[in-house]
């Protein structure tokens, strides 16, 4: 169609028309199905990522642009495309760590930042460190924050023309610096225009995520950290094809609640240590079903082979005798052997949004006592002032013995006796002035 | 048409702004019913869009890629037309733009009819 985006080249030919669908009809529990059965066919997450969610993407500025959808469905699409990069994102293999270290940013004014986020996380998994500022960054502070971090890269996402200008002068900036960065751009703006780019000012350009990857990969690996580059590189994390491991490991860990991996086929890849002690010694390698007690076997069963949510990215928990936290979407299935309790956590991201929910939880809690704590301090604070409030009126009504001699009154007991001055200015009730009365004043100063 | 208009985008420069103001004036001079169809809101879209054909024009001649005009153009054209616009509008349209650019001195004669004149042929006639 004349004027519609070009479309970006893929990795492969992964249709993206399901999953164009579900954005269209805006169901986010469908949009994930079509993507789990990608995963579950067994393709990559980076092709997924590049043949399906970004061309989807396009598609539907396409749709929008012909009047088809409006602008109300084009922001709930990127919403939604959003929230799958987030489950996906995760399960991009890990590549060894590198020291290199990478900056993103969207250029003044724009806010297309779906495809910076995107950079980010296959980056960041391919092994660089990442600092991703998001869309419209104003463009002294980008290159301010350039010459105080010194990335080794500055990456520039543009999607309309008309910042181009813009970042011509972002780029031109950070060429002046004394330690100037690789500037790489990239984004719709550029039309996959590679001389249009080199005439904004890139070091570099990727029109895609993918080639951005190989394009920056010997200045990434001039960063690998010691341990890593000796690494064999047919063993290179990044080849198994497993979704991550690590990531299970960080995520797992430290729980007290049993958390298994399994692959497809409903198998043990891994498993944390409360998951061994609660099964009683080491499972992986074995079917999950093997676990369970006769009754509960056709339940692992369904849940397993009905694919929903998929193994691929699923945990599963187990723990004794006590109540599971109701994770977000969670399916509780009920007790095992009479004594296992199996939950499924279906991602990482997800289990997070669940710790960040506890984390806000706590924060109230600290919140309420501190005001709490307040109150309390005021309290006490008004029932001093009672006190002496009280204590001053007994003064002030009080009989007040006074000295026939001196002229000294009792101030509280008997061995206190001061001059009527000295107990007014004690009583802190009543301030005196200096001054004359109307006859001394007529007599003159009597000094 | 129901969607706001949209806000101007930082990046405009206040003489496209300007040469918007010329030219979506001239416009409503001559074609006087686009303003019965859509109104005061359909002026302050009507300047707003030609803002950003200036800086398309401009951006295209500064960076010596005339196909960032073309893309641009198109994509407004099929944005337009989809939504009712009629074809013969979005011409003159360009017309304009061509000769308000000169005049304002946004751009040579040359630039001008190599970037802007040279799309008008080949806009996709429809609507
Ligand atoms: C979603 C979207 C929005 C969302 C953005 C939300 C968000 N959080 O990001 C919202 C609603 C805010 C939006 C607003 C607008 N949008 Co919009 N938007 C889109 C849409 C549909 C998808 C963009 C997207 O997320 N793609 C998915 C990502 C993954 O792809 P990507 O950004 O291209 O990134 C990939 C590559 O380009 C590359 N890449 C990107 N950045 C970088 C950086 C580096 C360094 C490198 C190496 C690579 C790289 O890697 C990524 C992965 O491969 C596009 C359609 C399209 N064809 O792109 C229109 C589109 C870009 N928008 C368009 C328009 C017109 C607008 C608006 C002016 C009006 C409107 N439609 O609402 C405003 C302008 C706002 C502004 N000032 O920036 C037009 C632009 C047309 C043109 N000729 O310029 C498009 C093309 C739609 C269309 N066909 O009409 N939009």
């Amino acid at each position: 169609m004349n004027g519609s985006t070009p479309h970006t080249p893929g990795l492969g030919s992964l249709p993206h028309e399901p999953y164009l669908a579900t954005l269209v009809a805006g169901s986010p529990r469908k949009a994930r199905f079509v993507l789990e059965d990608l995963l579950n066919q067994g393709h990559s997450v980076a092709a997924i990522l590049e043949d399906v969610l970004t061309r989807a993407m396009e598609s539907i500025g396409d749709l929008w642009q012909e009047g088809l959808l409006t602008v109300a469905q084009e922001h709930l699409a990127s919403a939604m495309t959003e929230a799958q990069l987030a489950w996906l994102a995760p399960l991009l293999p890990v590549h060894a760590s590198s020291s290199s270290l990478i900056l993103l940013a969207g250029t003044p004014g724009e806010l297309h930042g779906l495809g910076l986020r995107m950079l980010a996380d296959v980056l960041s998994a391919d092994g660089w460190r990442v600092l991703n500022l998001g869309s419209s960054v104003p463009e002294d502070d980008l290159v301010e924050l350039v010459a105080r971090r010194r990335p080794d890269v500055v990456g520039l996402s543009t999607a309309l023309t008309t910042h181009l200008r813009d970042t011509r002068s972002i780029a031109a900036k950070l060429h002046a610096l004394p330690d100037p960065p690789v500037v790489l751009l990239g984004g719709a703006a550029y039309l996959g225009n590679e001389d249009l780019a080199k005439r904004v000012g890139a070091d570099l350009y990727a029109s895609n995520a993918p080639q951005a990857l190989e394009l920056l990969r010997p200045m990434l690996e001039r960063g690998l950290v010691a341990e890593d580059t000796n690494t064999d590189a047919d063993v290179r994390p990044r080849d198994l094809a497993l979704p991550d491991l690590r990531q299970f490991e960080t995520a797992s860990a430290a729980r007290s609640v049993g958390v298994a991996r399994l692959d497809m086929q409903g198998r043990i890849l891994a498993a944390n240590a409360a998951f061994e002690r609660l099964a009683g010694g080491a499972v992986v390698g074995l079917p999950l079903e093997s676990l369970v007690a006769d009754a509960q076997r056709a339940l692992v069963r369904k849940l397993v082979t009905g694919a929903r949510p998929s193994w691929s990215d699923t945990f599963l928990g187990f723990a004794q005798d006590e109540e599971m936290v109701p994770v977000d979407r969670a399916a509780r299935v009920g007790r095992v052997g009479g004594e296992v309790v199996v939950v499924i956590e279906p991602t990482t991201a997800e289990a997070d949004r669940v710790n960040e929910g506890l984390l806000a939880l706590v924060r109230d809690l600290v919140e309420t006592q501190r005001s709490l704590e307040t109150k309390t301090t005021e309290l006490k604070a008004a029932l001093d002032e009672v006190r002496s409030a009280r204590l001053l009126l007994r003064k002030v009504q009080g009989i007040l013995p006074i000295c026939m001699a001196c002229g000294r009154v009792r101030d509280d007991d008997d061995r206190h006796w001061v001059t009527m001055r000295e107990y007014i200015a004690h009583t802190d009730a009543i301030a005196l002035s200096h001054t004359y009365c109307p006859t001394c004043a007529a007599s003159g100063p009597s000094e | 048409m129901t969607e706001p208009v949209p806000t101007l985008d930082v990046s405009l420069r206040p003489e496209h702004v300007a040469a918007a103001a010329i030219a979506t004036d001239r416009f409503y001079a001559e074609i006087p019913e686009i303003a019965e169809r859509y109104g005061a809101r359909g002026r302050e879209y009507a300047e707003h869009d030609h803002a950003y054909i200036f800086a398309w024009a401009v951006d295209a001649v500064a960076f010596d890629t005339p196909e960032l005009f073309e893309r641009n153009a198109l994509w407004l054209h099929s944005v337009l037309t989809s939504r009712g616009f009629p074809h013969a509008w979005f011409v003159h349209t360009l017309e304009l733009v061509q000769l308000v650019a000169v005049e304002q001195g946004l751009l040579s004669e040359a630039d001008a009819a190599r970037v802007v004149g040279d799309v008008i042929p080949r806009l996709p006639a429809m609507s």
